[in-house]
């Protein structure tokens, strides 16, 4: 790393696993996930020379979140493909989780995966990428107040879903 | 702080968006109200669900997907 910042190997080495959990969290499943991750880093690659030292995860949560974004576009001019019905050897292994969590956390990914895709990037990098709505704001290129009001909305329409799931 | 307020403000609450006195506001009202403490409980517990893929594991195929990126454009490799 010079003046702090950082090589690409370095970003994909240290930085994938948060890539992956943000990539996660807005695709809802392994298999899209990756792909992402694959495109984030190749965008990653060529956007290196624009990144300023500051906020390195914010600024890789926004790539991979505007790679999900164009994804989403791309999908609504397409129809969609269903995934082949041998998909499962390529998802990951819940090793560590315990069965209850990981039901309810699949729980909490499908209800994020009803959310309009702009909610759905709001609280996920409020969430997971840990910024804050100002820094959110920058990262999408929106008004704070916009950003506030997705991800309020956004959590009230997951706190309906889960509510009503539960009883 | 009534209830209605509390309601409204949880969220920048929870994500730290709030000036220290607000809240002080809020948790006192927590204390006297158990149904917002409810609500306050099932909101965090939701951000901590969400954020949790943050500790699951890379899949090992992606590792290998990035390895294999990296070693082709490791100039000293």
């Amino acid at each position: 790393m010079t003046d702090g910042v950082p090589t690409w190997e370095e970003i994909a080495r240290d930085h994938g696993r948060f890539l992956y959990a943000v990539a996660y969290r807005l695709a809802g499943n392994a298999e899209d996930a990756q792909d992402l991750v694959q495109d984030a880093l190749l965008r990653i690659r060529r956007g290196l020379e624009t990144y300023r030292p500051g906020s390195l995860q914010g600024w890789l949560a926004r790539i991979v979140t505007n790679v999900f974004l164009d994804d989403v576009r791309r999908r609504r001019r397409r129809p969609t493909v269903a995934l082949p019905p041998d998909h499962e050897h390529r998802l990951p292994p819940a090793a560590a989780a315990d069965a209850a969590s990981e039901a309810l956390s699949e729980e909490v990914q499908r209800a994020l995966d009803s959310l309009p895709p702009d909610f759905r990037v709001a609280v996920v990098l409020c969430d997971v990428a840990d910024l804050g709505y100002d820094e959110i704001a920058g990262q999408l290129g929106v008004p704070v107040g916009t950003v506030r009001s997705r991800i309020h909305r956004g959590r009230r329409m997951l706190r309906e879903m889960l509510s009503g799931a539960e009883t | 702080m009534d209830c209605d307020d509390a309601i409204h403000k949880i969220y920048g609450f929870l994500d730290g968006e709030l000036t220290v006195w607000r809240r002080r506001e809020i948790l006192r009202h927590l204390d006297e109200c158990p149904p917002c403490a409810q609500g306050y409980d099932f909101e965090m517990e939701l951000r901590q669900v969400i954020a949790m893929k943050c500790r699951d594991e890379v899949p090992p195929e992606l590792k290998r997907r990035i390895a294999e990126a990296l070693g082709y454009t490791s100039p000293e490799a």
